[in-house]
């Protein structure tokens, strides 16, 4: 026997007769979770990944400015861009890598807070010039790096 | 209690990182001194610094605040801080820890004494 049956998304499918068991519903509970399970994968390594990065470079460049942040953010919108390219525009990639690289992932990896955090301890220590250098120069390198992820990923 | 003849200060130069028995290392050091009867001691937090592994601990990086600097004075007339040291020595892993000979002008304190 087969039915219809209406699921979350705004198509209908059709399943096979199962019987409605426990086991059943877990493993549809377990579907259902699947997307997010993914992003919170991807945010786990992109975290990590951010703690390495910026580590390292911090470790090379002193405390003076924040270095590892820029260098972290102006990556991670080279990446997104590609990212975008190849999958959004070009479907080089699959779509399913969404979830868990370019939400997942690069959300945990770049930092929005960080870079604000880091900006106003400059302006709080009256490090004015080096504060407008973080808050001009992030804006204006992260623009050329997302543009030029995209480049690359439509030449590809 | 009174601070008689010599006294020496101790400086000991930790991190906020550092743990002693699952606690904070600097919370021990103090329980410790305290037990001992020490005639005092004080913890500072540092803003920024580094140590014998040259890496860079400030508040102005979010990733370099992980571990800041802390520093534990502690004052006692010299043969009861000689006396504590090799058990402090071996609390203390990494850092650093001086000593110097110093002139104590006033130790006072009113209430309840420290148990001794």
């Amino acid at each position: 026997m087969v039915r219809v049956r209406s699921t979350g998304h705004s198509t209908q499918e059709t399943v096979a007769d199962e019987p409605d068991t426990g086991a059943a519903r877990r493993h549809r509970a377990i579907l259902a979770a699947m997307p997010l399970i993914l992003i919170g994968l991807g945010g786990f390594a992109g975290a990590i990944t951010r703690y390495l990065v910026d580590g390292a470079v911090a470790d090379r460049t002193g405390g003076g400015f924040p270095w590892g942040t820029l260098v972290i953010n102006a990556t991670g919108s080279f990446v997104l861009g590609l990212l975008f390219a190849l999958t959004a525009e070009r479907a080089i990639l699959p779509a399913d890598i969404r979830g868990p690289l370019m939400i997942g992932f690069l959300g945990a990896y770049t930092t929005f807070s960080t870079w604000m955090l880091e900006s106003w301890g400059l302006i709080e220590s009256g490090s004015y010039a080096a504060a407008l250098a973080n808050l001009g120069g992030s804006i204006v390198i992260g623009l050329v790096a997302v543009a030029a992820g995209l480049i690359i990923g439509r030449a590809i | 209690m009174r601070i008689e003849g010599t006294a020496l200060l101790v400086r000991i130069y930790i991190g906020e990182a550092d743990h002693h028995d699952g606690k904070p290392l600097y919370q021990a050091v103090v329980a410790f001194l305290r037990e001992r009867g020490i005639a005092g001691a004080t913890v500072f937090r540092g803003i920024e610094g580094f140590g014998a592994n040259a890496r860079l601990h400030t508040t102005r990086l979010l990733r370099l605040s992980e571990d800041l600097p802390i520093l534990i004075e502690v004052v006692d007339q010299e043969d009861r801080i000689r006396q504590i040291l090799p058990e402090l020595d071996d609390m203390v892993g990494d850092g650093l820890i001086t000593l110097e000979k110093i002139e104590v002008l006033a130790y006072r304190g009113t209430g309840p004494t420290a148990p001794s």
